[in-house]
């Protein structure tokens, strides 16, 4: 590997949702339906949620790995939001917020039901060489989503708002009440371990 | 730099954000090299996995259900507060008047006993001397037993109150001359 090869950013946030999507401090236009909704306009709540909807039932999706579940937990998501809206403080962007929220319900949900595959150990042997070649796109997507499911919470929530939220690590630290170096270790092993399940 | 690179180095490198001292060591250090090439597969590997779309319809019907619980959910709380407020309220007041009847309240059923305001005697479970007394009690009057009945005292204490008030005047009578006093 050389220097030159390595000054091109990989892009950890290539892979996640538009950037419009995803606010680094409150955004304008969620401040004002906020304000409207403390004012008793419950219609501005379905502004909030038209806007982060496809980010949280997503969200959701990754951690829960099916539409029936994932549905349940992105409307609790954000019924829980428009309950604890009244406590927003507007110090951070309200998707931070809301993904917050949404991480928490999942991570009660997969605690309550105690998801049936069986969870790694945060440090995996290595698998067996060449199943990802044979495998056609969509069967690969849906057997990465399916590794991704199974790695430790806090790798997984690591990876899933990193990745696949395009936040940033500082936001996901503040998401997972975690210090930065934390978020950054835990998304190296992520990987690591995403690699190894998948066995390669 | 003679040591390897940390795990949060690695993940900056990949996200291109390492120094120019981390690239030049990932330049030299085969092992940190290989370390960072695992985890950008892995990388590659979770950009690959899409969340199957759900049909462009449900996210209507998603809204429209979120709006739904959100409207039941309302008038439920606002019940709620309709008679928590004065429930609480009464709380309140029995909680105030359970604190300013303190712990030796009463129980319901028992007869009220009324104490003196102020006594200098101390309660009867501390009162050392009671027992003694209850036993002197159940032995009748000392006095009785200590004043033989034929004395001019033993006498005079079984008189009784007008028999008493009849001495006292015959008394004074011999003492005055027959003079009112």
């Amino acid at each position: 590997m050389t220097v030159d090869a390595l000054a091109i950013p990989v892009g950890l946030a290539a892979a996640g949702p538009p950037r419009d999507a995803v606010a680094r401090g409150l955004r304008e236009d969620d401040r004002e339906a906020i304000e409207a909704c403390r004012q008793g306009e419950r219609e501005a709540f379905d502004r909030l949620v038209e806007r982060y909807q496809r980010d949280v039932y997503r969200l959701c999706y990754r951690y829960v790995n099916n539409h029936q579940d994932a549905n349940d937990m992105a409307q609790e998501a954000f019924l829980k939001a428009y309950r604890a809206l009244s406590r927003f403080r507007g110090d951070s962007a309200f998707s931070t917020w809301l993904y917050r929220i949404a991480v928490n319900t999942c991570l009660n949900f997969r605690a309550a039901r105690r998801v049936p595959q069986e969870e790694l150990s945060e440090h995996l042997a290595d698998g067996g060489a060449g199943v990802a070649e044979r495998m056609q796109e969509d069967e690969r997507s849906a057997q990465v989503r399916k590794a991704v499911a199974r790695l430790p919470e806090k790798q997984r929530a690591t990876l899933i708002l990193k990745i696949y939220h395009d936040l940033t690590h500082e936001e996901v630290a503040r998401v997972l009440g975690a210090s930065v170096g934390t978020v950054k270790a835990n998304l190296f092993h992520a990987l690591g371990n995403l690699r190894k399940l998948m066995g390669v | 730099m003679r040591t390897h690179l940390t795990d949060d180095m690695l993940v900056e490198a990949l996200d291109g954000l390492g120094s120019a001292e981390v690239r030049r060591h990932l330049g030299a250090c085969p092992e940190c090299a290989a370390r960072l090439d695992e985890v950008r597969l892995g990388l590659e590997m979770a950009q690959a996995a899409e969340v199957p779309e759900p049909p462009p319809r449900y996210w209507e019907v998603f809204r429209r259900q979120v709006g739904r619980r959100i409207s039941e959910e309302a008038p439920a709380r606002r019940a709620v507060a309709f008679w928590l407020f004065p429930a609480l309220a009464t709380l309140a007041v029995l909680i105030a008047l359970g604190i300013l009847r303190g712990p030796n309240a009463s129980q319901p059923g028992e007869p009220a006993v009324t104490l003196p305001a102020w006594s200098a005697l101390p309660p009867a479970e501390e009162d050392e001397g009671l027992e003694v007394l209850q036993a002197l009690a159940a032995e009748g009057d000392p006095l009785d037993a200590a004043l033989p009945p034929q004395t001019v005292a033993g006498e005079l204490s079984q008189l009784s109150d007008e028999e008493s008030e009849v001495l006292a005047d015959a008394l004074r009578h011999e003492l005055t001359g027959g003079e009112a006093l």
